[in-house]
């Protein structure tokens, strides 16, 4: 596996705002990990839309201003706090009706009760890691030798590796192997994706 | 490295047993629910944007997959700016043309306001001209064109129903399968506000929040009840531009106060530029829809159009100011066939015409040379004539003893001229091989003579 190259990382880009295609690029990397954790916490996917675009406003800003100090902390855990954030601002924000029924309990799940902080952050480094399985996975997608992948994609729609050997033909061994082999690649992107993230 | 324990990677689950492990797999993939908004079941999020998100939905009862285009909350100040965006999405509504998406409704979820729209597969003409994985633009500018053209009909269709876009951009035309553009979000366009742009630029996300990048420059200044067609068409002409070019007219990666300063003050590049198809004509239709004072674009869309069908058609272009050399021009393109026959008709006149004019002109010299010479003959004639006539006068005055002949002083000359041309002819007469052998006396030489001695002619003569 390749190690991180010279190149500045997606966090180092983003301080530079004239670079708009890192931007782009975050946003892309992170959208559905901002959204996930939002709906774990209850919103609707309306609200989740506009919590996100909150998180990445106050990111651009905050980075601009270096508020974020990677010698401070993760990266993950930063991002994970300035979603919680924005999270309790949107409940805070003046309204242009009164709300519904609905959004009334919605907020009152979404509002964090006393002590709850460790429960959110576990929720968060949940969404955290499958975030990186996501994106490790579509990598792998993209790269692998395709008749791995295909045999790999039939164990992850649930088939067994009895059913996965016939179809393709194969022994059980050799089926075994390929799921070997792709669980060590997906580590392998795993940890290069978390070491890039907290290099900036 | 593979099988080191790596503490990054605490609760990957990589140490999990196969089943475990691709279950981990399986939730992280697991497609979230995404509920519903109202009563529309959303599929999934399609876009978003500055105004809000775009969600593809099912509607319920007909199971019709729509666009559900969700504004965030808080778009509208007061209640008489609600009231004016819900007219102008009733007046949207109302409007129907192939090429513009049919809006079915608007209404209020949750204090967001939320449009259903007509569902359309298709990309942003911009993505639609240069295909995904090329950088150069690879459509036929005709091509590209004639989509513009049926965008620029949508377009006039909805302002001749008292509908402006205010908001034309590559996000807002999307080309399905078959090439058909189909333009949405009509009257929808917040008015550009310039201190919240600013403060976007501060914050480095313009990306988030769109570009003013194809709003006119009118747009950042005078109230939106002011804007007319003419600022449609510039955003057209900005699209035009992006479209047979692949650049923004004010070049990329630029933050919203300067990109809103060159909307304002720099005059765009010449599109041909870009791309040496295209010609000075098309330089000017883009030059003329994008002018920063509206007075001097096209007056409407339609006027737009009309030019780019004129150009298309080899017609001139309107935009192009009219000398003759321009317009012989566009005469000689547009007929090749008929121009190529004219033109060697018009050779072979020409040819005839300077070969009869040489002629002429060579019958004019050798009529002059021999009427000169004529002239000539005639002259030394009469003077021959003239000559004898005074000389046999004089013999017979002389010889009748009236008196002693005089001779003035020209009479001198001409005898002097005269006589030996008289003698050479008397000689010559007498003996045909007879030539003189002293030329002075055969050629007329006055200026050489002697003048005023009156004895010669008496001491050599009788």
């Amino acid at each position: 596996m390749a190690h991180p190259t010279t190149q500045p990382t997606l966090l180092a880009r983003l301080r530079d705002h004239a670079d708009h295609a890192a931007w782009r690029e975050f946003e892309e990397r992170y959208r559905d990990l901002i959204l996930r954790y939002c709906r774990r916490r209850g919103l609707q996917q309306s609200d989740a839309e506009d919590v996100r675009q909150m998180v990445l406003l106050n990111l651009a800003k905050q980075l601009k201003s270096f508020e974020y100090r990677p010698d401070r902390g993760r990266f993950r855990s930063y991002l994970g706090q300035v979603t919680r954030n924005a999270i309790h601002r949107y409940y805070r924000r003046p309204r242009p009706e009164s709300p519904g029924l609905e959004e009334s309990v919605v907020s009152d799940l979404a509002e964090p009760s006393p002590g709850a902080d460790e429960e959110l952050d576990q929720v968060w480094e949940h969404e955290w890691m499958l975030h990186h399985y996501r994106i490790a996975l579509a990598s792998v997608r993209g790269s692998a030798d395709p008749k791995s992948v295909e045999v790999f994609e039939h164990l992850l729609a649930g088939e067994t590796t009895d059913d996965v050997a016939a179809r393709f033909a194969m022994s059980r061994d050799a089926v075994h192997k390929v799921k070997q082999r792709m669980r060590n690649r997906l580590k392998d992107l795993v940890a290069q994706q978390v070491r890039d993230e907290e290099l900036s | 490295m593979t099988h080191d324990p790596d503490p990054s990677l605490d609760g990957f689950g990589f140490d999990l047993p196969d089943d475990d492990w691709l279950d981990r797999l399986r939730e992280s993939e697991a497609q979230l629910n995404l509920g519903r908004i109202g009563s529309y079941e959303l599929i999934e999020e399609v876009s978003r944007g500055g105004q809000g998100v775009v969600f593809r939905a099912r509607q319920p009862g007909t199971q019709r997959e729509i666009a559900l285009k969700r504004l965030l909350a808080g778009s509208f100040a007061t209640a008489s700016m609600r009231r004016r965006f819900e007219r102008e999405v009733e007046a949207a509504a109302a409007l129907n043309h192939p090429n513009i998406v049919t809006v079915f409704g608007c209404e209020t979820v949750d204090g967001n306001p939320q449009l259903a729209m007509e569902w359309v597969d298709g990309v942003p003409v911009t993505e639609w001209v240069r295909p995904r994985g090329t950088d150069a633009v690879s459509r036929d500018p005709e091509e590209t064109l004639s989509v513009f053209l049926r965008i620029a009909d949508a377009v006039q269709h909805a302002h001749s129903r008292g509908v402006l876009h205010r908001d034309l951009k590559p996000s807002n035309v999307l080309v399905d399968r078959d090439g058909e553009p189909h333009v949405l979000d009509f009257g929808l366009a917040k008015r550009v506000d310039v201190d919240s742009a600013a403060d976007v630029t501060l914050t480095g996300s313009a990306d988030f929040l769109g570009t003013p990048a194809y709003a006119s420059p009118e747009q950042f200044h005078t109230d939106e009840l002011t804007l007319d067609a003419r600022s449609d068409v510039y955003s057209l002409g900005v699209l035009l531009f992006e479209l047979l070019t692949g650049e923004s007219p004010y070049g990329a990666t630029r933050n919203v106060s300067e990109l809103i300063a060159c909307v304002e003050t720099t005059d765009p590049p010449a599109a041909s530029r870009f791309d040496p198809r295209l010609g000075y004509e098309v330089d000017t239709i883009v030059r003329k829809a994008m002018a920063k004072d509206r007075d001097e674009r096209y007056a409407s869309v339609a006027a737009l159009a009309t030019d780019v069908r004129r150009y298309q058609a080899g017609e001139p272009v309107l935009a192009v100011d009219p000398s003759s050399w321009y317009l012989a021009k566009k005469l000689v393109r547009r007929h090749a066939v008929a121009s190529s026959l004219v033109a060697m008709a018009l050779a072979c006149v020409a040819g005839l015409a300077g070969l009869t004019s040489w002629q002429a002109l060579r019958l004019r010299e050798e009529r002059n040379e021999a009427l000169q010479a004529r002239e000539d003959a005639w002259r030394q004639k009469e003077r021959a004539d003239e000559a004898a006539e005074r000389l046999e006068r004089l013999l017979l005055q002389w010889a009748a003893g009236e008196s002693q002949p005089t001779l003035s002083d020209l009479d001198t000359v001409r005898m002097k001229v005269v006589l030996p041309e008289c003698l050479d002819e008397l000689q010559a007469t007498v003996n045909p091989n007879f030539r003189p052998l002293d030329s002075s006396l055969s050629s007329p030489a006055p200026s050489a003579a002697p003048v005023g001695d009156r004895g010669e002619l008496g001491l050599q003569g009788p």
